[in-house]
């Protein structure tokens, strides 16, 4: 697939081009906005042609993209589209001016193989490339917040770091005849080495996401970082990580065993843990960090079921559909609401109150966004979690409820939210510019028109 | 049972929202406009009336089918379609009645609300945008009739919900935002309960449709993933979940305060119509879906049926605030439609079915009344300032009379025909063997019964009789413009009901022996 | 058996549709707001007319060729096996022609009664709808369109009892601020109208219990074919040993209708209506409906048991019917005493003549529940009650519409300020005098011969209920002729002024008490006459079917009963008119003051009433109104607390340095580790 190849170089070039050119001393010129451009919508190109195709795979095997990856892949790519536009040019007034431009392809780019890596060496590189892309988005907008998020993210991502390699090297040396493909491992989970493959590689992901207990630099990174380097950090790198954790769990650690309970068990106690946590805050950045919580809690529950059911029937491909479109669901709803928080506030009590006296469009999409994550039909949101929560459903009722449970316990803090948004304004506030009124607006658009659509693509997959 | 292709009930759900949004992008906000949108509205929206009286009462068509249906068979889902049958059809005409005429009802009522919001410089959405989330809630509602899928009946429940969230939030009473919050998150928990009920069964005997069961299916089923899973805890937690959503009692909180404080149009279509939609799932869905798990708390739910008419009845005694009383009154008569179906019976069930209706007369009509007063007399709520409106109001009077009169189970209202056939699911149910058991099920049906109408008539009095308290001012003679008419039509539509009971009993009875087969009623 | 003649549903059901058209009419007028009162009234008059036609015409039918049966095959709801039929025997043809004529009397009066009344139009709607209510149940094939009718004397009697229902002091009834126990004995209309139809409606329950019962063990709600079902349901029930129970249940329906203990309450209270729907409710319909329904059943009870007589079922189902009879002649035997004695005291004119209808249809009750107890003589028990009935609706209705005339002379509801009315209204005075004596059981009046009936039978069933109705027929006596004297001849003891410009009723008013004054004169002196037109009734009555065996000796317990009654008249009558007496002042003094309060208060059965239902009501009100407070706190508070907390447990985790997260993480995965390990 050359035009996938090249489309992806393009990516990886415009990331490239734009250090040089700042360097160079064009790093006020209007340019360096349209080559990231170029580099995203080069990405979210290359996604769609791939999911077109239904497939596709490249480096003789190195890299496999399904049509699952490629939805999760589209989704990246509408996400950071949505970023770009609403950030524009104020990437420009930060301290290390071109860096963000720079970093956004090279996360999808980096994106791209880590959710197709059929290898381990691939896994680790791209791993590499997103974390560090992340940990530099992070601190990027230089205000002392996201410079003391960064530090934690670092320091924590550091351990995470050795656990991925740690699993690299259990994995290569129990394959039979020590291949790096990813694939099962020889022995079984009961060895003790396999085990360890298992709890580093789950817990290096569940670090990245969030997945309780390894989750607790998440909220004061998300909570405290600006939302338009946590919008990309939070919606859209994340994704990548699901689609490989994906990918371990159905060709690595199938099987029975207690592989699948302690997965089980790790997502009841995320979704709860995010819902709850979430509950009074009045901080709409914090209550998307622990939503984020809760989000990966329920994705978690949907890749417990893989593990456990026969790949191909149509129960297995729900599932595979549920985290895809709940994926998209997420980044589409995430990305644009981290992004309101660093325009317009995050007080939900003072700076968001009352957005839908002063701003009707943003507060209508905000809801409509907030719905889609509280899975409100239709909107897409709705759909991800169903398809998710049927095939738990064929598996175990106590999960299926306690999701659910969790579900219905996440809406105190949704309404809420929405809640505040339409009461009547005490304080004059910033107004929401254009931009990221856009970013909002096409959000809640493709959620709502992807919700419509979502009954009929299940059959894609 | 003949099946009838009818490539319309889509469109009863569909075009009312559109037309709405058409005239939101239109841009027709004149008043003569909207009362053009409210009227069209409800002519759409009373089509179902009109199916129901020719293809399933006059023609005996067994069930009217849309052609037009989402095929999810391959992934288990089933098909997402809607249909509409005898046990539907009196849910649908109370939706379809209830909703038509209270669109008209809208006009006059909410340009005072919106108006009063204004004047308290509230900014909320204009009278378009209300009837976009009116029609959306109204249509949702008649999905849920129509749907003959567990995946689609979910989605409109959902969607009837976010609707009705939306309007208590914008156009609500009193603290109306932590009111619709309070509502949107304990409907919304039993809302998980029951999904996670509806989910566990679909998939695991293979299909969330609901009007084939394929008993080998759910055999193999209860074999494969056993018996507490699919015999005992999926059916707890839909049953679980639409008591919540019934508000019956222990579950009612919510209740009181999202139907006293909606804007009264909404309260309208809330109490009767939505929360009795659960008390015709719970018919639809349990005798054919889990006959043994209900057979079993057979019991218990008749006991818990007595106790919430008992005790929404007696709440409803105390309460002063008129709308407050009406709420605590649906809890009640929750109570009705739960006992109808807990027997188990041909009778019960289709006794609770056509209560569902006649509550949707008589709690609509009340409602409206309130509203009526709420309009005219500045916002007068309270009964303990009522009193004498009868001289004033005539019609009025004589309109809530009936409308009480539905709930009460007097003739010449519906109620009558619910009532006995409510009585005669618990005799034949219990089919009393001694004269303890008689004269229990006797001294249960009388005070429970007695407790309706004795808050039935004492409000009655406080309202309506007595000397008027109001001052002299509302003399000078009742204007009967379309805002009070559509009440008028509503109580008589009760009557016509009563006289013409044939029309949905016979559809009843046609729908009801095969459901009960598997539990042994019939 | 005599054959039925099945006929056409029209005209011949007009004898109930009328009225309901009329009402129809009426209502739509209403709607329209005429302002005419002449529409109203001549409606009203006009389809009731158009049923007491048809009725007298059907009636005439019968009795020369046997019972109607109009519009068997028109089905109105077919999964029940109900349709819309109209069933004449013997009975009911009767019965309708009784209720429509004296209806149509009442209505003419209540034309010229009403004029001005800022009610009128609803006035009439709901009087025709009444009418049409009745005969319905009269009339009725079955059970449900019995109830219907039922259901809806119950629904006019709440509307036209409070019809005044704005309050005003001079509608109520008891004296105003008279308290017992706490509780006020005075009412107003608005709070009568609830009275009755609750009261009613705890009967009506009942009633919709019994047949509901009935059509799970026979399978149907016609009359005609439960009456020919009769032996396999009543050995049925029998052998589950609820056949009494469910008859009792049944017969709720009819005691709280007529009013009989321990409903009695409803109707002593709804004197606050109009004056002629006093008559409506206590001569023609309503409190006759009750009575009705059990002179219809018991001899299909008892013809249902006689069919088993050789069969093995017999001894329990005779026992079990024995029983219920037994009850239901105590209950009647006890009001019919209870509230002669009650009106004995009583100084307001209508109430004097409520106690007095409760207390006419225990015996009526007495009559019918005798031949129960005989388990025999069928006809004879119906009949009694029926021509006690009839005389009784021609009596009361007379008398009330004569008190109607004199209220609104004395501008009072007491009797007080009334008196020596006889000088200005002469016509008034022989009406009254006719018809209190008939209730008196003075022979030759109707009143007699039907009281007559009634003793003998219960004489036959058992004498203690004899003694019982004996005694009750003296008090009658004693009270009926207080009344008349003290209104028509003695001099009123308060505001004599008023009567001043007392003088004879218009035309309208006059001619309705006056005609069924001598009507019932006319049935008394043409006994042997009416008795042959009984007999055949009985003969043709559903499950009855033969006649009246004759009567005509005159045995001692009659001889005792007429001396007894005879000089109760004369010497109540010598009492006040010529020696002047006043009891009231004897009343005032004990231990007589004692007596005087409790049958003054009724026995206290409003207050105990009160206190157990409506005191108790109040108390579990209030504390479900805790409750359910209780119920909002756990929820709307307990519960929203419960998650702040576990939100601010669960975020104080991360109030920490970086290091301490690393430690944390660390942690997390050595323990998963560690439990995996252990647990593989």
């Amino acid at each position: 697939m050359l035009v996938v190849e090249v489309l992806l170089y393009v990516t990886l070039l415009s990331s490239l081009i734009i250090p040089p050119m700042a360097s160079l001393g064009y790093h006020r010129s209007r340019s360096i906005l349209a080559i990231s451009w170029a580099g995203v919508v080069a990405f979210l190109l290359a996604a769609v042609i791939v999911l077109a195709y239904g497939g596709v795979e490249l480096y003789s095997g190195l890299v496999r993209h399904d049509r699952f990856t490629s939805l999760i892949l589209v989704g990246a790519g509408l996400s950071a589209c949505l970023a770009l536009l609403a950030i524009g040019y104020d990437g420009y007034r930060w301290f290390s001016h071109p860096a963000f431009y720079s970093l956004l392809p090279l996360t999808l780019f980096g994106t791209f193989y880590l959710a197709g890596a059929g290898n381990v060496l691939v896994v680790l590189a791209s791993w590499l490339l997103v974390s560090v892309a992340s940990y530099v988005l992070v601190a990027l907008p230089g205000d002392s917040d996201s410079r003391v998020a960064a530090v934690k993210y670092v320091y924590v991502g550091a351990v995470a770091t050795i656990l991925i390699a740690l699993w690299a090297s259990i994995h290569v040396s129990l394959r039979e005849g020590g291949l790096v493909e990813v694939g099962m491992l020889g022995g079984g989970l009961g060895e003790p080495l396999a085990l360890l493959a298992l709890v580093s590689a789950l817990s290096a992901f569940g670090f990245k996401v969030g997945v309780v207990p390894f989750h607790w630099w998440l909220p004061s990174v998300y909570g405290r970082a600006d939302g338009r380097a946590i919008a990309v950090v939070a919606g859209i790198a994340k994704l990548g990580f699901i689609a490989f954790i994906v990918r371990l769990a159905t060709e690595s650690f199938t099987g029975p065993g207690y592989a699948p309970t302690a997965l089980a068990v790790l997502a009841v106690l995320t979704m709860t843990y995010g819902n709850v946590a979430a509950l009074t805050t009045t901080d709409l950045q914090r209550l998307l960090a622990y939503s984020s919580i809760a989000h990966i809690g329920y994705i978690t529950a949907a890749i417990y079921v893989l593990m456990l059911t026969q790949p191909g029937s149509s129960l297995y491909k729900m599932a595979l559909a549920g985290i895809a479109l709940q994926s998209i669901a997420y980044t589409l709803a995430k990305t644009p609401l981290f992004l309101l928080t660093s325009e317009a506030g995050r007080s939900l009590e003072s700076e968001l109150r009352g957005l839908l006296a002063r701003d009707r469009l943003s507060s209508i999409s905000t809801a409509t966004l907030l719905a889609s994550l509280l899975g409100i039909p239709p909107l897409l949101g709705f759909w991800g979690k169903l398809y998710m929560f049927i095939p738990i459903a064929s598996l175990s009722i106590v999960v299926l409820v306690i999701a659910l449970v969790n579900s219905g316990v996440s809406s105190a803090y949704y309404v809420r939210a929405l809640r505040d948004i339409t009461t009547p304004p005490e304080v004059v506030v910033r107004e929401v510019r254009a931009s990221y009124k856009a970013a909002l607006v096409l959000g809640a658009v493709a959620t709502a028109a992807l919700g419509l659509l979502a009954p009929l693509i299940l059959g894609i997959i | 049972m003949e099946v009838l292709m009818a490539p319309v009930l889509w469109a009863t759900v569909v075009l009312p929202t559109l037309l709405a949004i058409a005239f939101q992008i239109l841009g027709f906000r004149s008043r003569q406009s909207i009362r053009v949108l409210a009227y069209v509205s409800a002519l759409i929206l009373l089509a179902p009336v009109l199916l129901i009286a020719y293809y399933l009462g006059y023609r005996r068509v067994g069930a009217l089918v849309d052609p037009l249906v989402l095929d999810l068979s391959a992934y288990n889902i089933g098909s997402i379609g809607l249909v509409l049958d005898g046990l539907s059809a009196p849910i649908a005409v109370g939706i379809s009645l209830v909703t038509a005429l209270v669109s008209v009802y809208n006009v006059k009522y909410m340009e005072h609300r919106i108006g009063e919001l204004h004047s308290e410089g509230v900014r909320v959405p204009g009278l378009n945008a209300y009837f976009i989330l009116y029609n959306a809630f109204s249509s949702s509602m008649l999905g849920m009739a129509y749907s003959s899928n567990l995946v689609g009946f979910f989605v409109f429940l959902e969607l009837s919900l976010i609707t009705s969230f939306l309007l208590i939030a914008f156009y609500g009473y009193g603290d109306r935002l932590r009111i619709a919050l309070m509502y949107f998150i304990w409907t919304h928990v039993g809302g998980a309960l029951f999904l996670a009920g509806i989910l566990y069964y679909g998939v695991n005997v293979g299909s969330f449709d609901i009007l084939v069961v394929d008993t080998m299916e759910y055999n193999r089923a209860m074999a494969r993933v056993g018996i507490e899973g699919l015999a005992v805890l999926a059916p707890l937690f839909i049953i679980l979940g639409l008591l919540v959503k019934m508000a019956v009692f222990g579950v009612h909180m919510w209740l009181p305060y999202a139907h006293a404080e909606a804007p009264t149009p909404i309260s309208a279509l809330l109490s009767p119509n939505l929360i009795g939609v659960a008390g015709y799932a719970l018919a639809r869905f349990s005798p054919t879906m889990f006959p043994q798990f209900v057979a079993d708390i057979r019991d218990i739910l008749v006991f818990l049926a007595f106790v919430t008419i008992v005790y929404g009845g007696f709440v409803a005694l105390r309460e002063n605030d008129f709308k407050r009383f009406l709420a605590y009154s649906s809890i009640s008569q929750m109570g009705y439609i739960l006992l109808g179906v807990a027997t188990l019976t041909g009778f019960g069930v289709a006794g609770a079915m056509l209560h569902y209706l006649s509550h949707a007369i008589g709690k609509a009509v009340l409602f409206m009344v309130a509203g009526v007063f709420i309009t005219e007399m500045g916002g007068l709520r309270n009964m303990m300032l009522m009193g004498g409106l009868a001289r004033a109001y005539p019609t009025i009077a004589a309109v809530s009379l009936i409308g009480f009169m539905h709930l009460v189970g007097m003739p010449p209202s519906l109620g009558m025909w619910s009532e006995i056939l409510i009585l005669l699911g618990i005799i034949r149910g219990y089919n009393p063997g001694t004269p303890l058991t008689l004269i229990t099920i006797a001294l249960l049906v009388i005070v429970a019964f007695m407790v309706t109408a004795t808050y039935s008539f004492i409000a009655m009095r406080r309202i309506f009789f007595g000397p008027l308290r109001q001052g002299k001012a509302f003399e000078g003679g009742e204007v009967m413009d379309e805002f009070k008419v559509t009440i008028l039509i509503i109580a008589v539509s009760g009557v016509i009901a009563f006289l013409a009971v044939e029309l949905l009993l016979e559809p009843l009875r046609t729908s009801v022996s095969p459901l009960l087969e598997l539990v042994g009623g019939g | 058996m005599v054959e039925t003649h099945y006929v056409p549903f029209l005209p011949w059901s007009l004898s109930w549709l009328a009225p309901f058209v009329g009402a129809l009419i009426i209502a739509v007028a209403w709607m329209l707001k005429v302002k005419d009162e002449r529409v109203y009234g001549y409606t009203s008059v006009l389809s009731i007319l158009v049923s007491a036609i048809v009725s007298s015409y059907a009636a005439a039918n019968v009795l020369s060729k046997g019972p109607l049966y109009a519009g068997r095959d028109l089905t109105w709801v077919s999964w029940l096996g109900i349709s819309l039929g109209t069933y004449y025997d013997g009975l009911s043809a009767l019965m309708a022609v009784v209720v429509s004529w004296v209806s149509l009397l009442i209505a003419v009066y209540s034309v010229k009664y009403m004029e001005g009344d800022w009610g009128y139009g609803r006035y009439f709607f709901f009087f025709t709808f009444f009418v049409g209510s009745m005969m319905l149940l009269v009339l009725a094939d079955n059970l449900i369109l019995l109830f219907i009718g039922w259901e809806g004397t119950g629904l006019c009697s709440y509307a036209l009892i409070g019809h005044w229902y704005t309050d005003e002091e001079d509608k109520w009834v008891g004296r105003p601020g008279r308290r017992v126990l706490g509780y006020p004995m005075y009412f107003e209309p608005s709070h009568s109208g609830v009275r009755a139809i609750l009261f009613t409606r705890i009967g009506d329950l009942g009633f919709l219990v019994g047949i509901a019962v009935l059509y799970m063990v026979a399978g149907t709600f016609n009359i005609v074919a439960l009456t020919s079902a009769a032996p396999e349901w009543l050995s049925s029930l029998a052998s589950k040993g609820i056949l009494s129970a469910t008859l009792l249940i049944l017969t709720l329906g009819a005691l709280a209708k007529s009013a009989q203990f321990p409903f009695h309450e409803w109707l002593v209270t709804a004197m606050t209506g109009p004056t002629p729907i006093s008559a409506l409710i206590h001569a023609a319909t309503m409190v006759k409906a009750g009575i009705y329904l059990f002179l219809r059943l018991t001899p299909i009870l008892l013809a249902g048991a006689f069919a088993l007589t050789t069969t093995n079922s017999y001894t329990l189902v005779s026992a079990q019917l024995q029983e219920y009879f037994t009850i239901v002649a105590y209950i009647g035997a006890f009001t019919a005493f209870m509230l002669a004695s009650m009106a004995l005291v009583s100084d307001e004119l209508k109430l004097i003549l409520a106690y007095s209808t409760a207390s006419q249809i225990g015996y009526m009750f007495l009559g019918a529940s005798a031949s129960g107890l005989l388990l025999g003589m069928v006809a004879e028990g119906v009949v009694s009650g029926f021509s006690h009935l009839v005389s009784h609706a021609i009596f009361k209705a007379a008398l009330f519409l004569v008190a109607g005339w004199l209220i609104h002379v004395a501008h009072s509801r007491f009797i007080d300020p009334m008196g020596g009315y006889a000088r200005h209204m002469r016509l008034t005075a022989l009406a009254l005098w006719l018809a209190g004596l008939s209730l008196a059981g003075v022979p030759p009046l109707s009143g007699f011969f039907s009281k007559e009936m009634v003793i003998h039978m219960a004489y036959t069933a058992d004498p203690l209920l004899a003694v019982a109705a004996v005694i009750t027929a003296v008090l009658t006596a004693a009270y009926t002729l207080r009344v008349v004297v003290r209104v028509l001849h003695t001099p009123p003891y308060s505001g004599a002024g008023k009567s001043l410009h007392a003088g004879e009723a218009p035309p309208t008013m006059l001619l309705p008490y006056l005609a069924l004054a001598l009507a019932s004169v006319a049935i008394g002196l043409s006994w042997p006459t009416i008795s042959k037109v009984y007999s055949r009734m009985s003969e043709l009555t559903l499950a009855v079917g033969s006649p009246v065996e004759a009567h005509v000796e005159l045995s001692g317990l009659t001889l005792v009963t007429i001396l007894v009654i005879l000089v109760t008249v004369v010497a109540v009558a010598i009492l006040y008119s010529i020696l002047g007496a006043r009891p009231y002042a004897l009343a005032q003094k004990a231990p007589f003051d004692k007596l005087y309060n409790f049958l003054y208060d009724r026995w206290y059965g409003n207050p105990i009433i009160y206190m157990v239902f409506l005191g108790g009501g109040v108390r579990a009100t209030g504390f479900l109104k805790e409750a359910d407070m209780g119920i909002d706190y756990f929820y709307h508070s307990l519960t929203p607390k419960a998650g702040s907390l576990g939100a601010w447990i669960l975020r104080s985790l991360h109030r920490g340095r970086t290091e301490y997260y690393i430690a944390l993480y660390l942690i997390s995965v050595a323990v998963i580790i560690l439990v995996l390990l252990l647990t593989r």
